[in-house]
């Protein structure tokens, strides 16, 4: 195979590491962390740019047969991916004006494209491991209260437990097959055999807990709270679909069977309930986001009780939608002197009068994340759901559109206040003083968000023909 | 001796070791043990005839990695004393987990299906002539060149990440700068002033 075959396979990767080792140079080289936004930001749009042309162009190669292999679905995933990093690194340019920021999350998305591309245990653990090293630093970078640290340190305890499962049930898997191909995995899937079954859980149990699925759940309420708004904005979209790219590689197009098939929808419709229930308790954005996004980790699980050919049209689509939306959030929300006081949910009260435009943007959010019809997140909980019928599961399919349901409570609340509640009193007056006007990148940020959200919305049909399967 | 009568002891020695790790009141005897405890675990593995990894352990682990560990456990100076807080009251419930995990344990390997000798049969002797070293080196620059190439960019952002959290640029923060300081002249230190002179009394 020759190198310009294989650099051409890469080129999304070759891009963000080039990006990478600029990034670096640039922070020893240069005083005052000038160009490491641009750079990054270049890096981003242009790695997004060649995934989103390799997968047009319907090319496929594996340069490491056996580790990593590409094709139009593996670029149109990871078109995706670093499409919703864009208008994250847009979010971020006010409140990380250079420093490890930047380097940080383009190693963690390099790690998420290897994550989308992996065919062995070893790629995929490598991938996920460098997504997810960089996001636990990003959680604590903007330090500014006592809580981050002690949230960054559970998300890092937790999230190394993950990975240890992980190991444990790939040596498991290991064991039994002999190979380190992820095959071994959808091949274990159907096997009667104690010790393959044992392993299949313990490597989705590890996944489950990176996705935040409610056993598993407890660190990420924390985790996102003290992190700053484009880091949980990168955690709950980019993070996320890596996570569930990387559960996609391993079930291929195995179909799930019996036992399986009721851990896989159990714990995820728990996931619903109780991230919507909590939801409604919540008086922090970001911590309501957390809550929202258990309950959304709960109906992306749902979608592999369908058929092998559909679950990966009905996962990245639904990535696509649920991103776009919360990164929409948190981009619109407008900015305030002191960080807690951005996150209350009190604040937004009347938003509506005194930013009309921030007002609407976080409504169409919230309507999309609901599932409400027009809005690009009812096609895509369509999708999931439309596949678990077809898979001949009807009693799971209405258990988790009860579930859904629940969610309408607390996202059609934050329009309340945002439309209907009079604006804060007198002494909250003093904390929507210090609330500007969005800056123009974020501004930027938002309709990065909302015109692909409206193509998705009016032309659904084309934009899942796109995202191959 | 026998090999089998070797690895009791050696499996002996890692698991008192291992108890000593997370029992003793010093960090620094701690982490002594836990070199001890990294040294038998290479000797098991010398037993299993993976005499390359067996040494690059003792090399980059005892050599490297513990060295520095203990480093760092002394310029922390980590006090043992407030970490034994509530051992007594954790005692009953952390007893429990423990009992329970040792009966499942006792469960899954102790009935010979799963875990038994007819489920794992030993491996084929290699003989003198193998060499484990070149076999390792055959496979990790060709077959698993990427993987490879990825552990090393992992290292990459690791550091990057340990500097991000050390390094703390403090808004108060003065230092000198040399290039300044050189390039300084007389008219930026000095200002001479007129002044009408006074009489004295």
């Amino acid at each position: 195979m020759s190198a310009e075959t294989v650099l051409t396979a890469l080129l999304p990767e070759v891009l963000l590491l080039a990006g990478l080792l600029l990034l670096i140079g640039l922070e020893i080289a240069v005083p005052r962390h000038r160009g490491a936004f641009a750079v990054s930001l270049l890096a981003v749009a242009a790695a997004a740019a060649a995934a989103a042309w390799l997968s047009a162009g319907g090319s496929s190669a594996a340069p490491f047969p056996g580790h990593y292999s590409v094709g139009p679905d593996t670029f149109a995933a990871k078109a995706v991916v670093l499409a919703l990093a864009v208008p994250v690194l847009l979010l971020a340019r006010g409140e990380f004006p250079g420093g490890p920021f930047y380097p940080l999350l383009v190693s963690s998305l390099l790690g998420v494209c290897l994550v989308v591309s992996a065919d062995s245990f070893l790629t995929l653990f490598l991938g996920v491991e460098l997504m997810s090293i960089p996001v636990y630093v990003l959680v604590v970078l903007a330090f500014q209260r006592e809580e981050s640290a002690e949230a960054a340190l559970k998300y890092l305890v937790l999230s190394g437990t993950a990975s240890a499962t992980f190991l444990l049930g790939v040596s498991l898997l290991y064991g039994g097959s002999g190979s380190l191909a992820l095959s071994a995995f959808s091949t274990a899937l159907g096997s009667r055999d104690v010790l393959a079954t044992a392993g299949v859980v313990l490597v989705l149990s590890a996944f489950f807990l990176k996705a935040a699925v409610v056993p598993f759940h407890t660190w990420a309420p924390d985790a996102y709270e003290a992190a700053s708004v484009p880091v949980t904005a990168y955690m709950a979209a980019v993070v996320k679909a890596g996570v569930l790219f990387a559960v996609l590689r391993l079930f291929a197009l195995a179909p799930a069977e019996r036992p399986l098939v009721d851990l896989l929808a159990l714990l995820p419709l728990a996931s619903m309930v109780w991230g919507n229930l909590a939801a409604m308790r919540q008086d922090g954005l970001r911590r309501l986001i957390a809550y929202s996004s258990i309950a959304h980790a709960g109906y992306l699980f749902y979608a592999f009780l369908g058929d092998g050919p559909g679950r990966f049209q009905a996962v990245t689509f639904y990535l696509l939608a649920y991103g776009l939306m919360n990164v929409l959030v948190l981009a619109a929300l407008p900015p305030a002197g002191d960080d807690v006081a951005r996150d209350r949910l009190e604040r937004l009260k009347g938003l509506f009068q005194r930013q009309p435009y921030a007002a609407w943007m976080i409504a169409v959010a919230m309507l999309s994340l609901a599932g409400i019809p027009p809005f690009p997140g009812f096609v895509a909980k369509f999708l999931v759901f439309k596949n678990v019928v077809a898979a001949g599961y009807p009693v799971y399919a209405v258990l988790g559109l009860v579930g859904s349901y629940l969610g309408l409570y607390f996202y059609l609340r934050v329009i309340q206040y945002l439309f209907m509640a009079p604006p804060p009193p007198a002494e909250e007056a003093s904390a929507a003083e210090g609330e500007g006007a969005p800056s123009r990148l974020a501004l930027a940020a938002t309709v990065l968000c909302l015109l692909p959200a409206i193509l998705i919305a009016l032309f659904p049909g084309w934009v899942i023909d796109r995202l191959g399967g | 001796m026998t090999p089998v009568v070797l690895f009791y002891l050696f499996a002996g020695i890692l698991v008192f070791a291992g108890l000593m790790v997370v029992t003793v009141r010093n960090p620094v005897h701690a982490a002594l043990f836990l070199v001890l405890a990294f040294f038998t675990s290479a000797a098991v593995w010398m037993l299993l005839e993976a005499e390359f990894l067996s040494l690059a352990l003792v090399l980059v682990y005892v050599g490297a990695v513990m060295v520095l560990f203990l480093f760092v456990v002394m310029m922390l100076d980590v006090q043992g004393a407030p970490l034994r807080q509530g051992f007594i009251r954790y005692l009953p419930v952390g007893a429990l987990v423990a009992g329970v995990a040792a009966l499942e344990l006792y469960l899954v390997v102790g009935s010979d299906r799963l875990f038994g000798s007819q489920a794992f049969p030993l491996p084929q002797r290699a003989g003198a002539a193998y060499s484990n070293t070149q076999e390792i080196g055959a496979v990790l620059y060709t077959k698993y060149v990427y993987p490879f190439e990825i552990a090393a960019v992992i290292l990459l952002v690791a550091i990057v990440a340990a500097i991000a959290l050390s390094l703390r640029r403090r808004g108060d923060a003065r230092s000198q700068r040399p290039g300044d300081q050189v390039r300084v002249r007389r008219e930026d230190r000095v200002r001479l002033v007129a002044m009408p002179a006074e009489k004295g009394e």
